[in-house]
């Protein structure tokens, strides 16, 4: 009990938080592109900095912190390649429309899931420690710091055109697209893949209405 | 009458020692026979294949019964506590019975052979349970740079290759799995509640309820938000426990509480063979993924002492890779044999460098 009831609490809590940080940054120096932990410790400086900013709060401002936050977080999460991850052996089975369609869909999900979160950061602390390099794919380890408990927040970064993009997000040892994984193999063991599209778009749909 | 007080207890650990180990030995094989959804073409994530869950219409419906649980009783009762009660005393509860159960993490450190972590969770009780005020404060963490070392007989017997068996979710308890859940029965006796709990039962289920609620309000909007991110909630948080628990059992991988290797330390070259390989912002691409499990079998400040121990490996026809960090004023070597993705191989090389006299070799990531 007390190792396995709160952790996907805090897990969750966590990941929302800290996509919601990371992708509030505008915009990516040249120069930051070589060093992955300027990359993404630049980008949720200025995002904590932004959600301390007293202009910007408040519920009036959330539309457009929502349109500003999903044309940062297109620069910043490369979701064409967290689509491919989380489908796995069931991309390549699938056409370039039905592909195209998946990757748009599973995007508006963790926008209207994660972005929509902001408002949850209370003071959070983030804590960057090592990256690994390795080819052209880092590793970003950090802390997030809430409420007295350290959380770790590794990040996982892929270098193409001289640039980064984030590619997963691992919170407590959880990896975001491997949990979105197995949840789309559990559905396609069931249903064909025209289910699994309906069943996103119901959820990307309920979310919006939000 | 004293004898038999101390020798009950004692009994039943022993039963269950037995019982874990050979329940374990059958969830081995159990856990085989269902995993190996492999999928080729992104072989660079570490698949840990699918779970095993032929219960899943009783663990649905108490998935749903938890669910409930949660919006109708735990949350409210968490949401009115929070309200009476402000948030630093909340967390000074939090910590207090956090302090209590040092006994499970000092006992299963010791009993993963991390003796330095086990003096660094007994330094953190003692220091906590009097400075700290019974647990109230955590002076070890804030003072003195103690972190916990969150250690439980589930994450043991994982250390020692038990697998985790089928997907169990408790009413009340939530998600676990065969071995975490025979961990659980084992770390009971180590709980001072489990013997309030055997004087007063009552008393023993208030303070479990007591924690869940002290808990839960230090966290509300958590669980609400770990729905909405799911498309299938129950298979989300299935698939979340068991990485977090792979992940726990894997601790000493992340290499995060290396003696020599700090967290600000980046590598700066590879030695492969005797030809150094610069892993810089370059991004030159070194045989070596950055994700593979690598057995640490020394560090070292002189070169030479780590190249003459790679030597000793190559006689045994070991490759390794010396890993250059670089800390500014000096620089260090740290030498590792590279054993790819799988956990399991590289905790084999670590028993057999280890028993080959590299007693100092352990895996890092």
């Amino acid at each position: 009990m007390k190792n396995s009831n709160k952790w996907h609490l805090k897990f969750l809590s966590v990941i929302i938080l800290v996509i919601a940080v990371s992708v509030l940054h505008q915009g990516i120096s040249r120069a930051a592109a070589a060093d992955p932990v300027v990359f993404v410790k630049d980008a949720v400086d200025e995002i904590i900095s932004i959600l301390q900013d007293e202009k910007l709060a408040g519920p009036s401002r959330k539309a457009e912190r929502k349109s500003r936050v999903v044309t940062i977080i297109e620069k910043k999460f490369d979701f064409r390649e967290m689509s491919m991850r989380a489908l796995a052996r069931h991309w390549k089975d699938r056409n370039p429309q039905e592909q195209d369609r998946f990757v748009s869909l599973f995007k508006k999900l963790l926008e209207n899931t994660y972005i929509a979160k902001i408002d949850t950061y209370s003071g959070e602390k983030v804590v960057f420690k090592k990256a690994a390099l390795q080819g052209s794919k880092a590793i970003v380890y950090s802390e997030l710091v809430r409420k007295n408990v350290e959380t770790p927040v590794n990040y996982m970064l892929k270098n193409s055109d001289d640039h980064w993009m984030v590619y997963d997000v691992e919170v407590e040892g959880v990896s975001l697209v491997n949990n979105y994984r197995t949840q789309f193999a559990s559905i396609l063991s069931k249903e064909d893949f025209a289910g699994l599209i309906a069943r996103l778009e119901e959820k990307v749909n309920k979310g919006a209405a939000e | 009458m004293k004898n038999r007080d101390s020798f009950f207890p004692q009994l039943c650990r022993i039963c269950f020692c037995c019982l874990a180990i050979w329940l374990g030995s059958m969830s081995v094989v159990f856990g085989q026979g269902v995993t190996g959804n492999d999928d080729p073409a992104f072989g660079e994530e570490q698949d840990i294949g699918l779970v095993s869950d032929p219960l899943e219409p009783i663990n649905r419906a108490f998935y749903h019964f938890n669910d409930k649980l949660y919006f109708w009783a735990v949350k409210p009762v968490s949401q009115g506590y929070a309200y009476l009660i402000a948030e630093d005393v909340r967390m000074c509860v939090r910590s207090f019975l956090k302090n209590l159960l040092a006994p499970v993490r000092i006992v299963n450190n010791l009993l993963q052979g991390k003796v330095a972590n086990s003096g660094v969770e007994t330094a953190r009780f003692v220091i906590n349970s009097t400075l700290g005020i019974a647990g109230l404060a955590d002076p070890a963490k804030n003072e003195f740079g103690l972190s916990p070392k969150d250690e439980d007989l589930g994450q043991t017997l994982g250390v020692y290759g038990v697998g985790e068996g089928i997907y169990i979710c408790w009413p009340f308890f939530g998600p676990s799995n065969v071995r975490d859940t025979i961990g659980l029965a084992g770390d009971f006796f180590l709980s001072p509640v489990s013997y309030l709990a055997m004087s007063d039962a009552g008393a023993g289920v208030a303070v479990e309820a007591g924690r869940e609620v002290n808990n839960t309000s230090l966290t509300l909007g958590d669980y609400e938000d770990f729905k909405e991110s799911a498309i299938d909630p129950y298979v989300s948080l299935r698939d979340a426990y068991r990485q977090y628990r792979q992940k726990k059992i894997r601790d000493v991988a992340v290499g995060s509480d290396s003696v020599y290797i700090s967290s600000s330390d980046r590598i700066e070259k590879i030695y492969v063979q005797n030809m150094p390989v610069p892993v810089s912002s370059e991004l030159d691409s070194a045989p070596v993924l950055v994700d593979d499990f690598f057995v640490q079998v020394g560090t070292s400040v002189d070169a030479e002492q780590v190249l003459a121990m790679r030597q000793k490996l190559l006689a045994m026809d070991t490759e390794a890779v010396v890993k250059v960090y670089d800390r500014g004023d000096y620089k260090f070597y740290a030498l590792q044999v590279p054993v790819g993705k799988k956990f399991e191989i590289a905790k084999q090389e670590e028993q057999r460098l280890c028993a080959a006299g590299f007693s100092e070799a352990r895996v890092v990531q």
